[in-house]
Parts: structure tokens; C-alpha cells; sequence
């Protein structure tokens, strides 16, 4: 066996050696283990990339059984593009980090433990968007809700503890809804393996009620993990207690691991309207998601909290596939090379963000947005951050988001379902009055004091190239578009390695 | 006003009894599952414990993930430790005689036990959990009895058993990628000394998780503790 | 009437029943032993439900399953009781819903 086929194994074994090693490396050394790691999987995941553009999307059989018996990994080009995205951003996190917690004691938050944290959340996303297997779901997701939650609650007072345990209750209650569900889907189907259950699913037979109900409780789970309204009560806590670098970790890459479980299990596992208007249930939340999200953004007084409500509305179009689904291929190539595009786009442009956020919060010394007047004079670069990513969020173009809302809109007017443009439509404006209110009290007089840039340059030019990524991320489009095509959620119900 | 039936989470409990137990009714009163095929495969490798065969080998990369998380869980409470508390702290507030002898009595039985689990674990119930829940249990007997300090993992050498555990089942389940297999393919001539000796470390790394995550949240406590 | 239905059906009321607690119950630790209950009811379930083997011998996947939860929950559960810990030692409170006093605001 090549090499090149084993990258799934090696994009899940690497991290997690790397968070072994953190913890037992102790405080100087952890974050070069850290880094070094970060550089290992950043080349790992543009190999993988290269490979499924080049030979097509493959299973990888861990132990060698194959499925049903063991566990399959499964190398497609929405995996590819998920783990890219993790590796990106991922990398961006591990550079912003090493100068964010310079600054501080490196023991005051979380005892030294963020690295192996960090790196145990990076082995969980990786292995999340890699797994073929709806049990190893679970494990991954358990490994996904621990290690955010460890690091939301990361600063230890008293608003950080209470995020965690919100956090904390939510994940428990997703759990256990998921181990219930796959536990009714096995009972029902004898199968764990995803793409082998989309032909049984498809079959029907004796345990087909069972194995729906499963499925809902399965769908039910991940939403709530990936706060979708109205599940979303415990992520603006949560998002915006944490430290600098998590809050962008969360945001931008935690929500976008779960909802790819789910991009698997509603479209690649289970055969179009199997379980009764669940899909147009999904896409009706995620426009009210897009609707709420952003009024609340608008109400928000805190620039964590704001940015974290943005998310909440982001979050909503992702869920515009699900309705879609059924629909021929060609609209659906369309609608999931947009979603996958808003989620690489919102990824890069809501780290930048809120990597930006916290270093105006750090800078001004308050989290109030109406005591940051005047940043664009005497915080430039990082004025620009949130103005670029703003457009980002809109839906201009240039912008990733501009091309994924183009192509969400054009699927949902070619099936007939206009009224999903209108949601599209009305979260653009609605992004554009919540930036333009941020925007206008940094470009306003007189400027409020703040602190002089202490941290390296880094801290600024960083969430500045990010949010650059993210506004020419539409030229990107062509190539995400390619990855979205190959593998078992377009093409589906194919089995054979 | 604590005590007060809250109506919403009550009627979604009842539903979802109705719900889930008419599914269970509902589905097929004979099904095989995969019984067959885990069994035919486990006596091909001759493992005769086939819930054994199936954690460690066919769906061993679920346990691998499984042993993570339980690492996971060990920092993510090690990182809320209040960094204030000192490293010279005992458990002895509840030490007394009764307690201190049943500890010195009844910990080298628990590791004894804990050793005849890891080895049965290949015929019978039993394993690298089980044996590291025991040995977890001894380890808080003595934490109880002021012989483990709840700061413990402070140590280098305890951080190293905490993580020995996950460094040697990523070893083995890396060593066969270089020889050109996948992930956990482990080879047929030396799988049962590997796996016996993998599951032995595992059991140590197991009981010192347990233990730490007793510790941390034991370490908060007032008048469980007195400066020695 | 198989016997395995009756364990079935008792999981599913012992986990509705965990789940009533996780969501209705204030205080901290009562949430976390709520989950601890569903994760129970689950097991039960897992357990019963492969139990119909047409030769009676008992499908080792559930099992797994099974084992693979416990260790899940205990990661919770500790993780759980930790932040309560903490929470408690730094407010004073022991429910989510009570705005904790040297907390600004939020």
C-alpha cells in the first residue's frame, strides 16, 4: 500500500501522537511540539487534497477487515476540503497562539494544559470529517465536545466556568441523543458502516421505522452540537468566554466538524425523504437561524458576543442542502459545492475576526463596542480585519461568500423553492446593517484610549491574512467545486473501495 | 420552587418514552446483527473472547479513540485545577485507623486482581478497563489513606504514566503502516504477546486516569485537608 | 412476548426519565447524574436489543458499544463534576441559572 493511501490514518495518528507528546513535554517545549505538528498536518492535509483530486475519492479499511466487520475511513473531496480547512485555520490558531499566551503567564490559563488540548480538538476534527463509520462518529464527537469544552472553560473565572458547564450539558444531552440513535440504527440495519447503510436504508425492510427514528435522534444530537437555532443557546457563552485563540478555534472549526457529520449522515448515509420532512425541517431552521442570528448580532453590546451571534446566523446557511436534497444531480453539486464554500469561507473569515475581536478587546482593555470608538485610526490593521471579513459575511463579491450564496440561490430557483433565495437575501442585508453599525462606531471620533501594541505584529497581520483569504476566496470556487463533486455524497450509494 | 414540576421537559420525557419504546417494540423480534461475522472472524485470528476481538481488533480503532478520550478528560480537568492550591496537601482528613488498615489489607489484593484481568481479558470478561478501573480504585484507597497527594500529576514521571498508555497504542497501531498494512493490522505471529503487552501498559496508564480524575476534583475541598 | 422487551422498554424509561432530570433539574450535580441515568437507560437498551439472536448467543457489538459509552460517560461525568467543583469554590453557586456574583454582568 502507498503512502499516499495511508493519509487518513496519518491525519488522525499525527495529532494525537502530537498531544501526547505536549502533555509530556512540559511548558517550554509544548508549544514547538505544537507547532511542529501544526506544519506536519498542514502538508499532510494539501497531500490529501492533491491525491483525491488526482485519483478519486478511496476507503481505507483500518486493521484490514473492511466493513461491516471493521471500521472504513473515507477519503473524498468534501473530507479533503473539510481537513484542508482544518489545517488552515488550524495553523493560523497554533501561530496566534504561541504570541497570545506569551504574553501571559503560560500557567494562568488552564495550568499549561492549552496545547494538548489544542491538539487532542485537531485530532477529533481530522478525524471527524475523515470517519466512515456512524458509531466512530460518536467517539469522534465526544473527543470534539471534551476538548472544546476544556478549552472554552480554559480561563477558569466564574463567566468561563458557567459557558463550559452550559457547554458541558448540552454536549452530555447530545451524547447520549446520538448513542440512542445509533444504537436503534444498528438494532434496526445490523450495519455501522455509512455508505453500506445508504443501499440497506434504501431497501427498506422489516426495521425501517426503527432506523428512522434512530436517524432523527442522530440529527437531533448534531444539531444541537452544531447550534443550529433553535439549539444555539449555549455557543454565544460559550464562544465568547474563551480565550482569544479558542474562540476562533470554536467558531470557525468545531460547529463546521459536527455539521460535516451531518452532511454525511443526512445526505451521503440516508436515501432522500426517508425520514418524513426532516430535511425541509432543517432547511426552515437554518433560515430562521439566518433571520434570528443576525437581529441578535445587531442587539449585541459586546464585540465577542457579536461576533459569536454572527456565527449563530452563519451557521444557518449551511442548512440550506438539506432541502435540496433529492433534487437532480446537477443542482445538488451546486447547492453542496455552495455550503461547502460558505463553510471554508465563513471558517477563514470568522477566525480572522474574532482573532481580531480579542485583540481590540485586549487593546481597548474593555469588551464593550461602544468604548472602541476611533479604532480605525488608532487600530488600523485591525479595523481593516473586521471590515474585510464584514464583507465576507455580506456576501459581496469578491468574497467566498458572495459565490456561495450565488450558488445556493441558483439551486434553490432551478428547484423551485424561491423562497430560500429570499432567506439568502434577507441574511445579506441584515449581516450588512450589523457590520455597518460595528464599522461605524470604529470609523467615529473621538478615539477612545487604548493600550499600546505590546504583542507581536504577528497578532495583527495574521487575522488581517485570513480575512484577505476568506474576500478572494470566490476565485477558489472552480477548485472547491471539483472536490465537492468527488465521492459518495453526490454520487451516492457507491460501496466499493 | 426547586422541586417544582417543570411542564416542557416533562412532556418531551414522556414523548420520548412513547417514541423510543414503541420503535423497540417495533422492531424485528429475531436479528442476528453481526454476530455471525464477528464470530467467524474472531475464531480466524483465535481470539475466544469475541467482545475481546472486537474492541481490540476489528473495531480496535474505536478503542484507540476511546483511550484518547479518557486522556482528554484526564487535562481538560488537570487544566481546571486551581493553580493556587499547594502540591504538599494530603487527603488525611478521613483517615482513620479502620480506613488505613483496610488500605494496606486490601491494595495489593485490588493489584493482584488487577493483573488476573488484563490476562484473562483474551478468554474471558475482562481487559485493559476493567483491570484500570481496579487498579484506579487501589490508587484512591491509597489517595484516601495520605500515601497519594492530589497533586500528583504534577510530576513529570506520573505525566509520563498518564500518557504511556496512548503513546504505546499509537505505536502499535502505527508499526504496521510501515510495513505497507493499514492502520492496526497488527501481524498474526506476534499479535497475542503485543496485544497482551499493549493492554498491561494500557491497564497502568487506565488506573492513573482514573485516579487523577478523582484527585482533581478531591483537591478543592476544605476540611479534607490539612498542610503535612 | 420475549423477555428482552421488557429490558428494552425499561431502558427507554430509565433514559426519558435521565432525561427529564438533565433539562428540568437546577442544580449542577443533579444534571450530571441525570446524564449518568441516560447513559443507563442506553446501555440497557444496547444490551436487550442484542440479545435476539435466533441462536441465543448474544451479538458482541452492542457490547462494545456499551463498554465504549461507559468510558465516554465517565469522561463526562468527570469533567462534569470538576467544573462544579470549581464553580462552586469560586461563587458560592450551585445552579447555572443564578448570575454569579463576582461575574460582570454575564
Amino acid at each position: 500500500m502507498s503512502l499516499g493511501a495511508q493519509l487518513p490514518a496519518l491525519l488522525v495518528l499525527a495529532p494525537l501522537a502530537a498531544s501526547a507528546l505536549t502533555f509530556i513535554a512540559g511548558r517550554n517545549v509544548d508549544r514547538y511540539v505544537a507547532l511542529g505538528c501544526a506544519v506536519v498536518n498542514t502538508a499532510l492535509a494539501v497531500a490529501l487534497a492533491a491525491r483525491v483530486l488526482d485519483v478519486g475519492a478511496w476507503r481505507y479499511e483500518v486493521g484490514g477487515w473492511g466493513a461491516p466487520l471493521g471500521i472504513d475511513l473515507v477519503a473524498d473531496g468534501p473530507a479533503a476540503l473539510f481537513v484542508l480547512l482544518v489545517a488552515v485555520v488550524g495553523l493560523a490558531v497554533t501561530v496566534f497562539a504561541t504570541a497570545y499566551f506569551h504574553r501571559d503567564d503560560p500557567n494562568a490559563y488552564g495550568n499549561g494544559h492549552f496545547w494538548t488540548l489544542w491538539m487532542f480538538m485537531w485530532t477529533s476534527l481530522n478525524g471527524l470529517c475523515l470517519t466512515g463509520d456512524a458509531f466512530n462518529v460518536y467517539v469522534c464527537l465526544e473527543l470534539v465536545g471534551i476538548s472544546a469544552v476544556g478549552l472554552a472553560a480554559l480561563k477558569g473565572d466564574a463567566r468561563a466556568l458557567r459557558a463550559g458547564a452550559r457547554y458541558l450539558f448540552a454536549n452530555m444531552l447530545a451524547a447520549m441523543t446520538y448513542l440512542l440513535g445509533v444504537a436503534l440504527l444498528y438494532s434496526a440495519t445490523a450495519n455501522l458502516d455509512m455508505a453500506m447503510l445508504r443501499v440497506v436504508l434504501a431497501e427498506g425492510g422489516p426495521g425501517e421505522s426503527g432506523a428512522a427514528v434512530g436517524i432523527a435522534l442522530m440529527v437531533a444530537a448534531l444539531v444541537l452540537k452544531t447550534a443550529l437555532v433553535p439549539a444555539h443557546f449555549w455557543l454565544p457563552s460559550a464562544h465568547s468566554a474563551a480565550p482569544t485563540p479558542v474562540s476562533a478555534a470554536l467558531s470557525a472549526l468545531v460547529v463546521k466538524g459536527t455539521y460535516f457529520a451531518l452532511l454525511r449522515i443526512v445526505l451521503g448515509m440516508t436515501p432522500p425523504g426517508f425520514v418524513p420532512g426532516l430535511n425541509v425541517l432543517l432547511g426552515v431552521l437554518g433560515a430562521v437561524a439566518i433571520i434570528w442570528g443576525s437581529i441578535q448580532a445587531l442587539l449585541q453590546t459586546r464585540i465577542k458576543q457579536f461576533v459569536a451571534y454572527s456565527t449563530v446566523a452563519q451557521i444557518g446557511y449551511l442548512f440550506i442542502v438539506f432541502p435540496l436534497a433529492g433534487a437532480g444531480a446537477d443542482v445538488m453539486s451546486l447547492a453542496l459545492g455552495g455550503v461547502l464554500l460558505h463553510a471554508a469561507t465563513h471558517g477563514l473569515a470568522k477566525s480572522g475576526l474574532f482573532m481580531a475581536a480579542g485583540s481590540l478587546m485586549d487593546r481597548f482593555g474593555t469588551d464593550d463596542l461602544n468604548r472602541m470608538r476611533g479604532a480605525a485610526r488608532t487600530a488600523p490593521v485591525l479595523t481593516m480585519t473586521v471590515a474585510l471579513a464584514g464583507v465576507t459575511m455580506m456576501g459581496l463579491p469578491p468574497s467566498g461568500g458572495f459565490g456561495s450564496k450565488f450558488q445556493l440561490a441558483t439551486a434553490s430557483i432551478s428547484t423551485g423553492q424561491w423562497w430560500w433565495a429570499v432567506a439568502l437575501g434577507l441574511g445579506g442585508l441584515l449581516a450588512a446593517a450589523y457590520m455597518f453599525r460595528v464599522l461605524a462606531i470604529m470609523l467615529s471620533g473621538p478615539a477612545d484610549a487604548l493600550a499600546p501594541a505590546d504583542a507581536a505584529i504577528r497578532l495583527e497581520w495574521l487575522p488581517l491574512g485570513l480575512a484577505l483569504a476568506a474576500l478572494f476566496f470566490v476565485f477558489a470556487a472552480p477548485l472547491v467545486n471539483e472536490l465537492a463533486a468527488i465521492g459518495p455524497l453526490l454520487a451516492s450509494g457507491a460501496v466499493t473501495p | 420552587m426547586r422541586d417544582r414540576i417543570r411542564v416542557v421537559p416533562l412532556v418531551a420525557a414522556i414523548a420520548l418514552f412513547a417514541i423510543i419504546s414503541s420503535t423497540v417494540l417495533d422492531l424485528p423480534r429475531e436479528s442476528a446483527g453481526l454476530s455471525e461475522e464477528m464470530i467467524g472472524g474472531a475464531a480466524a485470528i483465535h481470539v475466544n473472547n469475541v467482545v475481546t476481538a472486537v474492541l481490540l481488533d476489528f473495531r480496535g480503532y474505536d478503542t484507540l479513540l476511546e483511550i484518547s478520550v479518557l486522556m482528554l478528560a484526564t487535562v481538560a480537568v488537570l487544566s481546571l485545577r486551581d493553580p493556587r492550591l499547594g502540591t504538599r496537601r494530603r487527603l488525611t482528613g478521613t483517615a482513620d485507623l479502620i480506613l488505613r488498615s483496610l488500605g494496606e489489607a486490601v491494595t495489593p489484593i485490588m493489584m493482584v486482581v488487577a493483573g488476573y484481568l488484563v490476562w484473562v481479558g483474551s478468554t474471558k470478561p475482562g481487559g485493559a478497563f476493567q483491570a484500570g478501573a481496579v487498579l484506579g480504585a487501589g490508587g484512591i484507597l491509597l489517595a484516601l489513606t495520605g500515601w497519594v497527594r492530589p497533586s500528583w500529576a504534577r510530576h513529570s514521571v506520573i505525566r509520563l504514566v498518564l500518557s504511556v498508555g496512548l503513546l504505546a497504542f499509537i505505536a502499535v497501531s502505527v508499526t504496521p503502516i510501515l510495513a505497507g498494512r493499514t492502520l492496526l493490522d497488527y501481524s498474526d505471529d506476534m499479535r497475542h504477546i503485543v496485544l497482551l503487552i499493549l493492554e498491561s501498559i494500557l491497564t497502568l496508564s487506565i488506573g492513573a486516569s482514573m485516579l487523577s480524575l478523582f484527585l482533581a476534583s478531591a483537591s478543592g475541598g476544605e476540611e479534607d485537608e490539612e498542610a503535612s | 412476548m420475549s423477555t428482552y422487551l421488557i429490558y428494552a422498554v425499561g431502558g427507554a424509561l430509565i433514559f426519558s426519565i435521565g432525561t427529564y432530570a438533565l433539562l428540568a433539574q437546577r442544580h449542577i450535580m443533579h444534571k450530571v447524574i441525570g446524564a449518568n441515568i441516560m447513559g443507563s437507560g442506553i446501555f440497557m437498551v444496547l444490551i436487550a436489543l442484542g440479545k435476539r439472536t435466533p441462536d441465543g448467543v448474544t451479538d458482541p457489538v452492542p457490547q462494545a458499544m456499551v463498554l465504549t459509552g461507559i468510558v465516554v460517560t465517565v469522561a463526562l461525568t468527570a469533567l462534569g463534576l470538576s467544573i462544579a467543583k470549581r464553580y462552586y469554590t469560586l461563587t458560592g453557586l450551585d445552579d447555572l441559572d443564578q448570575d454569579p456574583p463576582a461575574c460582570d454582568g454575564r
